[in-house]
């Protein structure tokens, strides 16, 4: 009887890592879905443009785009956030245009509430 | 993520429209501060919607929507129970958009981690859906560059409510251009009235067909107030000018010069905005001369 109960925790054990080896990973992946839906993304563009031709043809185009002058440019922005949900501080660096001559460039610290 | 949410997240969530989950990315999505809303501190206690059957459920006690949603006055109420003590939007009450039944959610997304309204490069989408007269005037060649994302609506106008005529940011039109254009400001020795009165007088700051966003162009835009002189202008006489000293109503100034050259009134009125020209007699310095 004794070994026959020892086969059946052994048993229970097994179970419950096979019940484990099944449902943890999905639930893990669970998590990771809520975790990445909830919390705030960081993202990085980056691109290339070219311009050609005659600029007296597009002395609109170039006025306030930072591309006047024939040649390629980097196209780059960037946008960070981080957020510290123990004390609700944000943490944001953007970038717009940073291939350019019109390149702006902001960052701040904000807090939740404040 | 929020507290006392999962009556609510029990049937809703990312399958919704909007994504629910998704409040969890906005600065409403996190609970460091107390005072952070669930859905029910925007949405009401919705009793009925909660306890109801499958069948004819009524909506919830607020509903956030152009189409079918609770009025613009009880959908800017609960973003107004937290924010009205801001001091940016402490003039909503009575305010052009909040009388005329435009709500906050009209503007702000509030489940979306990109707030469209709330970005230079996007602001002016979410304007121009309504004010589409000004869509047109900044694609015109003269323009602060709103639609380029240098200069968005927000610069100028506070949509949450302020003291200043057609919601300027400042006190008044004036106020608010000088924030960039301090030049502009003075004071002068000579000063140009309609200069301090309303830079709208001469200039539409959304855009024309004309350089430096005037309304119309000089001489045009000046004989608007003043009297012609000098230059010889056949739109304003209808005829030819004989002599040196002409005579006609459009010769009778200072100027013995019959030919309007270049930008007209400007070529010699050159500090129209206001003019430091400290003398008396020669050049008068009172006609905004350099």
């Amino acid at each position: 009887m004794k070994t026959s109960k020892q086969k059946i925790v052994v048993g229970q054990t097994i179970l419950a890592m096979a019940v484990l080896a099944a449902i943890g990973p999905a639930q893990a992946q669970a998590a990771d879905t809520v975790k990445d839906l909830t919390n705030p993304e960081s993202a990085v563009t980056i691109g290339a443009a070219g311009v050609s031709g005659d600029s007296k043809d597009r002395a609109q185009f170039g006025m306030f785009n930072g591309m006047r002058k024939d040649g390629g440019y980097l196209l780059f922005d960037i946008d960070y956030l981080m957020r510290d949900n123990a004390t609700g501080t944000w943490t944001t660096l953007q970038g717009r245009n940073l291939g350019l001559d019109n390149r702006e460039l902001r960052g701040g610290m904000q807090k939740q509430g404040d | 993520m929020l507290k006392g949410d999962a009556k609510c997240t029990k049937c809703h969530d990312e399958g919704d429209g909007p994504k629910v989950l998704h409040i969890g990315k906005t600065k409403h999505g996190t609970v460091a501060d107390g005072r952070t809303p669930t859905c029910t501190s925007c949405h009401g206690d919705s009793a009925g919607h909660i306890g109801g059957g499958s069948n004819n459920r009524p909506k919830p006690d607020v509903v956030f929507s152009k189409k079918g949603g609770s009025n613009a006055d009880a959908q800017s109420a609960s973003c107004v129970a937290c924010h009205k003590s801001d001091t940016k939007r402490s003039h909503w009450a009575g305010s052009t958009h909040q009388s005329r039944d435009v709500a906050c959610t009209n503007f702000h997304t509030l489940h979306s981690p990109k707030d469209k309204v709330l970005s230079k490069a996007t602001e002016f989408e979410v304007c121009f859906a309504c004010h589409k007269d000004k869509r047109a005037q900044v694609s015109r060649p003269s323009h602060h560059p709103v639609l380029e994302g240098k200069v968005a609506c927000s610069d100028c106008h506070n949509t949450h409510g302020s003291v200043g005529p057609k919601l300027m940011k400042r006190d008044s039109v004036v106020e608010t251009c000088y924030q960039c254009h301090a030049e502009k400001r003075g004071p002068f020795v000579h000063n140009h009235e309609p200069v301090a009165e309303d830079c709208g007088n001469c200039h539409n700051p959304h855009g024309t067909v004309v350089e430096s966003m005037l309304k119309v162009r000089a001489p045009f835009l000046c004989h608007q107030c003043h009297t012609p002189h000098g230059g010889f202008i056949p739109q304003v006489i209808g005829g030819q000018v004989t002599g040196t000293k002409p005579t006609t109503a459009n010769g009778l100034g200072k100027g013995t010069t019959n030919v309007t050259q270049g930008r007209a009134c400007l070529n010699c009125h050159t500090e129209v905005h206001g003019s430091n020209n400290p003398s008396a007699t020669n050049p008068t310095p009172q006609f905004m001369l350099r």
